[in-house]
């Protein structure tokens, strides 16, 4: 069928339609904008699931704590925070969690920047 | 580049976020999508809208692409489906041939007929006529004589067998016969 002449001729005379210039440039920024969206949502929901099992996770705890083994909460923590060797535990817990938080601050700038140096090349 | 180097591409833009490379498909594909539009909806500021619309559809289901037929017959078949919802909802409507007349066109008049390149008149009754298909019609010719698309790779874009295919084309033919030669249609 493909000996249609007239018909591939008329068709492809059409072919001189072009889309504006800057066409490709604007969806381009476009697909750049859904993109981003699309990394904020995938955070959100992350987030959102991280905390969820984490309440979920303190929540039961709790729960097995007081509902079946008698653990007393308000004799606990009055014992583990006004005792000397308490003190020693908890400056040593802040000092690791300040370290940690250093360590997180580094990760995220270097990140950062490697993220900003590859769309720099893109 | 083929389609499994496309392929690859497609695995970098999902896997690690290149999304840049997203552009090679908008320089290869644009104004093919475009010019397939074009022949279904009305006017060109539609037809570009559409395309838009196509690629950020494929953007966004870039992760269900299987790579069982090449990217850019994915990508048609996004493009047409966009255009066909687009002139479903204008509610646009397409003259009716009946069955009985198509039947009646010799086989050899057709033949004839589309063989000659070289009478302008014949031409420009020709692309009057091309006007008169609905959007189905338009978008078979258009892929199958102006992107030289196969049979199979055309099956896939219009949801159809290869079989019926073939038959849709035989039967466009005869239809652009009887409207170049129908002036109330």
């Amino acid at each position: 069928m493909k000996q249609d002449k007239a018909l591939i001729k008329v068709l492809k005379s059409q072919k001189d339609e072009k889309l504006p210039t800057d066409f490709n440039a604007r969806m381009m920024t476009q697909i750049y904008l859904v993109s981003a969206a699309r990394k904020k949502r995938s955070m959100v929901l992350s987030y959102i699931l991280i905390s969820t099992v984490s309440i979920s996770l303190i929540l039961l705890a709790t729960y097995l704590l007081t509902g079946h083994l008698s653990f007393n909460f308000s004799f606990r923590i009055a014992a583990s925070f006004f005792s000397p060797q308490s003190k020693t535990i908890f400056g040593f817990s802040v000092y690791i969690a300040l370290l940690i938080l250093l360590l997180m601050f580094i990760d995220r700038f270097f990140r950062n920047m490697h993220e900003k140096k590859r769309m720099e090349k893109s | 580049m083929d389609n499994q180097e496309e392929i690859n591409y497609i695995k970098r833009i999902l896997d690690a976020g290149e999304t840049n490379l997203f552009s090679y498909f908008l320089n290869r594909y644009s104004n093919s999508i475009y010019l397939l539009i074009l022949r279904i909806v009305p006017t060109k500021e539609d037809a570009e809208e559409l395309t838009q619309d196509t690629f950020l559809k494929a953007y966004r289901k870039l992760d269900t692409f299987k790579g069982d037929c090449s990217f850019s017959t994915w990508l048609f078949r996004i493009g047409y489906n966009t255009a066909i919802s687009f002139v479903r909802k204008r509610k646009i409507i397409f003259p009716i041939i009946d069955e009985s007349v198509l039947e009646n066109v010799p086989d050899e008049a057709v033949k004839t007929i589309f063989d000659k390149d070289d009478d302008e008149n014949l031409l420009q009754r020709l692309e009057v006529a091309i006007e008169k298909l609905n959007a189905e019609e338009k978008a078979l010719i258009t892929l199958y004589y102006m992107e030289e698309k196969p049979v199979a790779e055309l099956a896939i874009v219009l949801e159809m067998t290869p079989e019926n295919v073939k038959v849709k084309l035989f039967r466009v033919r005869k239809k652009l016969y009887v409207l170049m030669n129908s002036e109330n249609l």
